[in-house]
């Protein structure tokens, strides 16, 4: 597995209000080697808008923006005894069926990695609470989608 | 078609070109041409990229004795490979922007006053807002961006990325998640997300889309 950061931002404003809205924008695309089938690939983009809860007044409070890609190889080699009892076609079925679900697996061990570094990156201010990703990815966990 | 990204909900707030607000957009962005202020930019947003390049920005004085800016973008889909082709001078600046004809839009605004985005269905609506045919992006442009930086970059994401098949929509995952934060931490430290505690009162409101 393999982690790269492309880009990571994090600003912050003059304001401090008591409470805060965090809108949390999480998008992630999957990539498959076109030789090799196992090596996968993750896109990731997550954009943290923080503003004032106050609709009438409602100005930025901080923004943390990170650009990440996450490299694995998809666990082929638990299907290997399948693939000895079944043909060809089976084995793909097989793989195809299943393959959703290891990258499920894989993304939720990316996102944790994320979560970990929003919640290193945003905990050194006194002042404000420590963001973090937690909702996004219970979501992802529990939609599986 | 819709023209749907997050640059055109920016556009309507702030001022996309402007060098000072550095907010602009919340992507991956590169200055392509930059003279006194960015004329032409590409972004990247989850594999899929864009050009803006600026038909107008300017300040008009109105006959009342107010002063307003009036912005007009071009915003286009594009790929990394015609970037790449731009920036090696393969193809022309006109050329680059019509290189996915369908997906060409302006939008614009005066003062606060933003126009919906529109489609652009050929090059001769706006050819005399663009540079002729013919002129690339090269070193007799002024410029202050560093053009052999921002190729250096964009060639090896392009080998990178050549290497996979990567999604269309169909796996293609996408959460919004809004929620509102305690701004003090208690007594013990102990950060709570959600719930209601004796000091916080905290409000809680989720609202997701899951594109599959």
């Amino acid at each position: 597995m393999n982690l790269l950061l492309k880009e990571v931002a994090y600003n912050t404003f003059k304001q401090k209000p008591k409470t805060e809205n965090i809108e949390v924008d999480l998008s992630v695309k999957f990539g498959i080697d076109k030789e090799k089938f196992e090596e996968r690939v993750i896109f990731l983009e997550l954009n943290m808008d923080g503003n004032t809860d106050d609709d009438d007044n409602n100005e930025p409070t901080r923004k943390l923006f990170v650009v990440a890609i996450f490299q694995y190889k998809a666990p082929l080699s638990k299907y290997e005894d399948f693939k000895k009892n079944h043909s060809e076609k089976e084995y793909r079925e097989e793989l195809l069926e299943n393959q959703a679900q290891d990258d499920q697996e894989h993304l939720i061990v990316f996102l944790k990695r994320i979560n970990d570094l929003v919640i290193n990156m945003t905990s050194f201010d006194d002042n404000r609470t420590t963001l973090d990703i937690e909702p996004a990815i219970e979501m992802y966990e529990t939609e599986n989608v | 078609m819709k023209l749907n990204f997050k640059a055109v909900n920016e556009f309507n707030s702030q001022n996309m070109m402007d060098h000072k607000n550095k907010e602009i957009i919340r992507a991956t962005k590169y200055n392509l041409i930059d003279i006194s202020e960015p004329l032409m930019i590409a972004f990247e947003q989850l594999n899929t990229y864009y050009f803006v390049y600026a038909l107008q920005n300017r300040t008009i004085a109105m006959k009342n004795g107010e002063i307003a800016d009036v912005q007009e973008l071009l915003i286009a889909q594009t790929t990394l490979k015609t970037i790449v082709d731009l920036l090696e001078e393969k193809i022309d600046i006109s050329s680059s922007l019509f290189s996915c004809k369908d997906e060409v839009y302006r939008v614009g605004k005066v003062g606060n006053k933003v126009f919906p985005a529109k489609k652009i269905e050929n090059f001769e609506q706006v050819d005399s807002k663009l540079p002729i045919k013919g002129v690339n992006l090269d070193k007799t442009l002024p410029n202050k961006t560093n053009l052999k930086k921002i190729l250096k970059i964009l060639k090896s994401e392009l080998n990178y990325r050549e290497k996979f098949l990567i999604s269309d929509h169909k796996i293609d995952k996408k959460t919004n998640v809004r929620f509102s934060t305690p701004h003090k931490i208690d007594d013990y430290g102990e950060y709570v997300l959600s719930g209601i505690t004796e000091k916080n009162s905290v409000v809680q409101m989720i609202n997701y889309e899951v594109e599959v």
